[in-house]
């Protein structure tokens, strides 16, 4: 059956279709047996369902629900309280800066055990400081030395 | 009473009994939900109650727009398909079909053949809804069973009008198969 007309029909069962509808299906209804048979067929239908669910549902939970769901209500807890617009943000932004934070903390120690590996790969003569942030081996006292200064400037 | 929304307003601010009598007005047509996606199992108890739970959860989310008991059979649809899910990788997992087993109230001595055919009767009504997809179930119960409009229907499973029409007619479709004799008693 047309999707449409099952739907046709059931609002005829409900009583919920427009007058001018309800009229043209009454006419239609009137001079079509086969669409007389299904609606009979859906009021019946709709009524088996309705009886059968209705008395299994009698036995289908054991008796005093409302207490025993009561007593699964943690009783220290309140309803949940629906959080503001900028409360929400803010919450998203903490939650996302900690695997930021992570990462980046993650991602400095691997450059500082590559550093170190780099640096006694080469034996470089650098202090433990230098080897992490692969600095180079420059103290304040030697790059103001005038002498090197000269040295590399090419003039005395 | 008191009306509904004087017993949602008091159960936002914590007040227990009134959310208890909140649960007392709606859990036979929660049952019924439950019941008609899940079919008359042991499972039936746990979800109801994990839908007033859920409710009580999401209380302070509830803003009135709908009935209380519309709230309520959107999660305990939601709750039915969750339950549903669990069922499909239960049983792919165990090669079981237990869980399914419908658990219809046992005879007693004085019952009569009429009693056995009401059984009868019952579980094939059961066991052809259970046939239908749980997508298809879901309409069936909410526009066929329930009540429902075709457009409340639409919103309350966040589906397009069309989809539900389709649905509910090839589901009426697949239950006229399987429940010809029986309908056919009923509208006798």
């Amino acid at each position: 059956m047309n999707p449409n007309t099952t739907d046709r029909l059931l609002r005829h069962l409900d009583g919920s279709l427009p007058p001018e509808d309800a009229l043209r299906l009454q006419d239609e209804l009137t001079h079509s047996p086969d669409l007389r048979a299904e609606l009979e067929t859906l009021r019946a239908m709709q009524s088996l369902l309705r009886t059968t669910v209705q008395s299994s549902a009698e036995t289908a939970t054991k008796p005093f629900l409302a207490d025993r769901v009561m007593k699964q209500l943690n009783p220290n807890r309140k309803p949940a309280r629906r959080l503001a617009p900028e409360e929400e943000f803010f919450g998203s932004l903490l939650r996302l800066f900690r695997p930021v934070a992570l990462a980046g903390v993650l991602l400095i120690l691997i450059i500082a055990a590559y550093n170190v590996t780099l640096s006694s790969e080469y034996e470089a003569e650098a202090s433990t400081t230098e080897a992490v942030f692969a600095l180079p081996p420059v103290t304040i006292a030697t790059a103001y030395d005038t002498e090197l200064l000269s040295q590399y400037d090419g003039t005395d | 009473m008191p009306p509904e929304a004087e017993l949602v307003a008091r159960a936002q601010q914590g007040d227990r009994q009134a959310f208890r009598k909140l649960v007392e007005a709606n859990e036979d047509g929660i049952t019924a939900t439950v019941t008609a996606m899940l079919g008359p199992t042991g499972e039936v108890d746990d979800v109801v109650q994990d839908v007033f739970i859920k409710f009580y959860e999401t209380l302070d989310r509830f803003r009135g727009e709908a009935a209380v008991s519309t709230y309520l059979k959107r999660i305990a649809i939601n709750r039915s398909l969750d339950a549903l899910r669990r069922r499909k990788r239960s049983r792919a997992r165990f090669w079981s079909r237990d869980d399914e087993t419908t658990t219809l109230p046992e005879p007693t001595d004085e019952a009569t053949s009429d009693d056995f055919e009401d059984r009868e009767r019952e579980r094939m009504v059961h066991e052809a809804i259970q046939a239908l997809p749980p997508k298809h179930r879901a309409v069936v119960v909410l526009r066929l069973i329930e009540g429902y409009s075709t457009e409340e229907t639409a919103q309350m499973l966040d589906i397009a009008y069309g989809t539900v029409l389709s649905r509910l007619s090839r589901a009426h479709e697949k239950l006229k198969t399987l429940l010809t004799p029986y309908v056919q008693d009923y509208e006798g």
